[in-house]
């Protein structure tokens, strides 16, 4: 389902597999362009600003491929979404290519369905609306964790700010064990309570601060003693 | 607002905030200086909604920010080896209730071998 003008431009050194991927794909595009010639990229890229890229990992020398990326010229703002296509599931190509700034990768076989999906999904097309994305729902739903890297930023007598990838609600309690819990609070695991978070100046960047779930006196003394030593 | 406190109110903790708004200097505060970086893993609740061969609806008290490598760890679904995939926020997040936010997380990379234990698990579950 088309329901914006999109242009994708597919790279690929092997012929027969870009024309392969220009199938599997016709349907999402208004228009797709091609490109064999490493030279040429740049130049297509500049002309014809595609709003996705395909790149095939799937050549002797992959790290051609990784070093094209950087050679695109990406808008900050353009928001243009990048895949990689491949035959090999290996680990660490996939890992390699995430680094580089690739937002996902198709692996051969590949299903025409989630291939669509997929690329729909970065588009939100009316097609992909969460419940309308082939999830099967689950009855009990599964428990677990979910573990968020944070930036320390201070420590004060009421607990700590920290800095983030992701929104944090008020009110959530967490678990958090580090060195540096074990220095403030002489123990390894604490629990805290997030009870404030904002927005930072850049996009992207979250903060908030979370007081531990303790009893305060117990706190203001680990976290003063903690302080005036740092002081 | 600056700060807030919830009942039952504890004179010391009330006493504390006031100092920290009045920056009042008994109020002791240390910020990491510029050239060191203390970075630590939090560990929040969340649950697996959904799951399909392209990934999965996680509901928890964040909101993940698109384009992000995520790696939860549901206990229930190691047997669909998904721990291998590398996962992926996606740009779809919408709230679900009380400070929760319904999150999509897409495989990337994910092979025949992931797909078909996916469907496994799933079919699975649905005849018990």
């Amino acid at each position: 389902m088309k329901t914006q003008y999109l242009k994708a431009l597919i790279i690929d050194q092997d012929p027969a597999q870009g024309r392969a991927m220009a199938l599997l794909i016709k349907d999402l595009f208004n228009k797709i362009h091609f490109e064999q010639k490493v030279d040429e990229i740049i130049k297509e890229c500049n002309e014809i600003k595609p709003r996705v890229l395909f790149i095939n990992l799937n050549v002797e020398q992959r790290t051609t491929n990784f070093e094209i990326l950087s050679k695109i010229p990406l808008d900050g703002d353009s928001q243009t979404v990048v895949f990689g296509y491949t035959d090999s599931h290996e680990p660490e190509l996939i890992a390699h290519a995430i680094e580089e700034g690739f937002h996902d990768i198709f692996v051969k076989p590949y299903d025409a369905d989630i291939v669509a999906t997929k690329i729909n999904r970065f588009f939100q097309f009316e097609k992909t609306q969460p419940r309308q994305i082939n999830y099967t729902p689950l009855k009990p739903s599964l428990q677990g964790v979910m573990g968020i890297s944070l930036k320390l930023i201070s420590v004060d007598e009421n607990g700590m700010q920290f800095k983030c990838d992701h929104y944090i609600s008020k009110g959530t309690p967490f678990k958090t064990e580090s060195p540096i819990i074990q220095e403030i609070f002489e123990e390894p695991i604490v629990e805290l309570m997030v009870t404030k978070t904002w927005m930072g100046d850049n996009y992207g960047d979250y903060f908030f601060f979370a007081e531990p779930v303790r009893s305060i006196e117990k706190n203001s003394a680990a976290l003063r003693r903690f302080i005036l030593r740092k002081l | 607002m600056k700060d807030y406190v919830v009942k039952p109110l504890e004179a010391q903790l009330l006493i504390r905030k006031l100092r920290k708004v009045l920056f009042n200097k008994d109020f002791i505060k240390w910020e990491i200086p510029e050239n060191e970086e203390i970075t630590l893993i939090g560990t929040f609740p969340a649950t697996v909604i959904a799951l399909g061969e392209t990934g999965y609806s996680l509901v928890g008290p964040f909101k993940l920010s698109p384009n992000r490598d995520v790696k939860p760890t549901i206990p229930a679904l190691s047997e669909t080896s998904i721990n291998e995939c590398h996962q992926r926020s996606s740009s779809i997040v919408k709230s679900f209730s009380g400070g929760l936010f319904l999150n999509d997380v897409t495989f990337v990379g994910a092979g025949e071998n992931n797909t078909s234990k996916i469907r496994q698990f799933l079919s699975k579950r649905g005849q018990e």
